[in-house]
């Protein structure tokens, strides 16, 4: 079972990670895209989370079912048995049909019988207030949690979650250049950084690691891969090229986990 | 010479509304046609973003590349100032607005002289091949002077370092930091960049936030919504978005309806 505790960057090529699972191979967020970004040979898989109306944490990018869903409107709005109604795949390819949007609970179940670790966005639109980040936590509570990283742009609930999750990593959006990076993160209690390509400098990445903190940012071009492997970057998300056009790359970042 | 008031946070009367783009709403944005649009309708400020030109100059665009605005897909890092005035950034938008050009960053600001405030978003990417805070802050700090538009500019920074370096070669030019998220410590972030303005989310933005930040001399500027965030669209959201930023206290109020921001901060709440 992979493992963040374990992981360290240091003499290693970075880990290629599958944008809401293989996102360019089957429905974004679903079992079809996670099980297929495992069988490419992917260590990691990022993955969206928000709280539906009832409480229960579910996996879906955007903050509206329309673009990809057989539903309408916001998800909040809508209980987790409402959700489990809509098709979360034909949207994307009739052979996908059937695919529905997932819990959390179900993705965690999923990938601790793999060797997979998972990247969680917590969303911030709709932001998660107080009891949403309790329904959060009630789902990771006595879970192992080694092979799972949390992280969002709200900094102020992921330093919450850090102090009432002590056993899960957690990692924060730092999306602008700032010289108060590592307090940011030391505040938050956070394990990881992950920054935008086009605000990421070697130097930060430098930064992070000199206190113990991996770094994850995306590529969009095969030449980022290039740019981010040479400043030391551990967590690379594949946002548009295809995880089927690396599975070289990734056969060889999987060595030595 | 120049007859406007000098910017001051927090803004005393009501927020200042500020024009995204332009009034992107009404001619294509990031143009002087976008700028006459705004002025016209009544923007206190106008929002503009400039990217640094392969020869050194700062270019009027938003994005990393012309594709969007003009069908040319090159970068503009990648431009001399020629090829980038060379390209049609109207027709994209309407037949009426072909032969609009990519503005250079002195020619809205002598245009802007003394008519409206500017919040200029430098896309300063340290990705960008001839990367440095440095002289970038010394390019703006030129044009702002020559143009004499120091006293209704601010500088509006993702990268910390540049406003930093901005204050650093002139301490009279203003500059504000963007923060994404919910970042926590605002007040000390801003102070280290020497930045007296905080461009966030909309969806963080609270009283006490607010409260916090002017008590140490900070604005706060944020976008009033045309959709709230796991909510269904409607189109009384932006003018209940406008009137929830005013009463928390927002400084600056961007808008891409600059016609509705103003009906909604006249009307009765």
């Amino acid at each position: 079972m992979f493992n963040f505790r374990d992981f360290t960057s240091t003499g290693r090529p970075p880990l290629l990670v599958a944008h809401r699972g293989d996102q360019h191979g089957a429905p974004e967020n679903t079992f079809a895209a996670f099980e297929q970004a495992a069988a490419l040979g992917t260590a990691i898989i990022e993955l969206d989370v928000q709280v539906s109306r009832d409480g229960v944490p579910v996996v879906i990018h955007d903050d509206t079912l329309d673009r990809t869903t057989s539903g309408t409107g916001p998800v909040r709005e809508r209980t987790w048995l409402e959700l489990r109604q809509f098709d979360a795949g034909a949207w994307y390819g009739e052979g996908f049909a059937g695919e529905r949007v997932p819990s959390l609970a179900e993705v965690l179940d999923w990938a601790s019988e793999r060797p997979v670790g998972l990247l969680i966005e917590l969303k911030t639109s709709p932001v998660f207030d107080s009891r949403s980040a309790e329904q959060l936590a009630a789902v990771l509570e006595g879970r192992p949690g080694g092979n799972i990283v949390l992280y969002s742009s709200d900094h102020v609930l992921m330093g919450q979650l850090s102090r009432s999750l002590p056993g899960i990593a957690t990692g924060l959006v730092i999306n602008e250049r700032t010289p108060w990076q590592h307090r940011m993160l030391a505040d938050a209690g956070a394990a990881l950084l992950s920054q935008s390509v086009w605000v990421l400098t070697e130097e930060a990445v430098t930064e992070a690691h000199a206190h113990g903190v991996l770094v994850c940012s995306e590529a969009r071009y095969p030449s980022d891969i290039d740019m981010l492997t040479a400043w030391g970057v551990d967590l690379i998300v594949s946002t548009r090229i295809p995880l089927a056009d690396l599975a070289p790359a990734l056969e060889e970042t999987r060595q030595g986990i | 010479m120049n007859n406007m008031r000098p910017l001051q946070f927090p803004v005393p009367d009501r927020p200042l509304v500020s024009a995204h783009r332009g009034a992107g709403n009404i001619a294509p944005e990031n143009t002087l046609a976008a700028f006459e649009a705004a002025l016209v309708h009544g923007a206190d400020m106008i929002e503009l973003d400039v990217h640094p030109t392969r020869d050194g100059r700062l270019a009027v665009i938003h994005d990393v590349t012309t594709a969007r605005t003009t069908g040319r897909d090159r970068r503009v890092q990648d431009m001399t100032v020629d090829e980038v005035r060379s390209l049609d950034a109207g027709s994209w938008f309407g037949p009426d607005h072909a032969g609009q050009k990519i503005p250079l960053l002195e020619e809205v600001l002598d245009w802007a002289r003394g008519r409206v405030y500017l919040n200029l978003d430098v896309r300063n990417y340290p990705g960008l091949d001839f990367y440095s805070t440095g002289r970038t802050a010394e390019v703006l700090i030129k044009a702002a002077a020559r143009t004499k538009t120091m006293d209704q500019v601010i500088v509006q920074c993702l990268d910390h370092r540049l406003a930093a370096d901005l204050r650093r070669q002139c301490p009279q030019m203003l500059v504000g930091i963007t923060l994404h998220g919910r970042p926590a410590r605002e007040v000390e972030v801003a102070r280290a960049a020497g930045a007296v303005l905080i461009s966030g989310d909309a969806a963080f933005s609270t009283p006490e936030l607010v409260a916090e930040l002017h008590a140490a001399g900070i604005g706060w500027m944020t976008t009033a919504e045309l959709r709230l965030p796991g909510q269904p669209e409607d189109p009384a959201t932006l003018a209940g978005s406008t009137r929830r930023l005013r009463d928390l206290g927002a400084d600056i109020i961007v808008t891409d309806d600059l016609d509705a921001t103003f009906a909604a901060l006249e009307g009765t709440p």
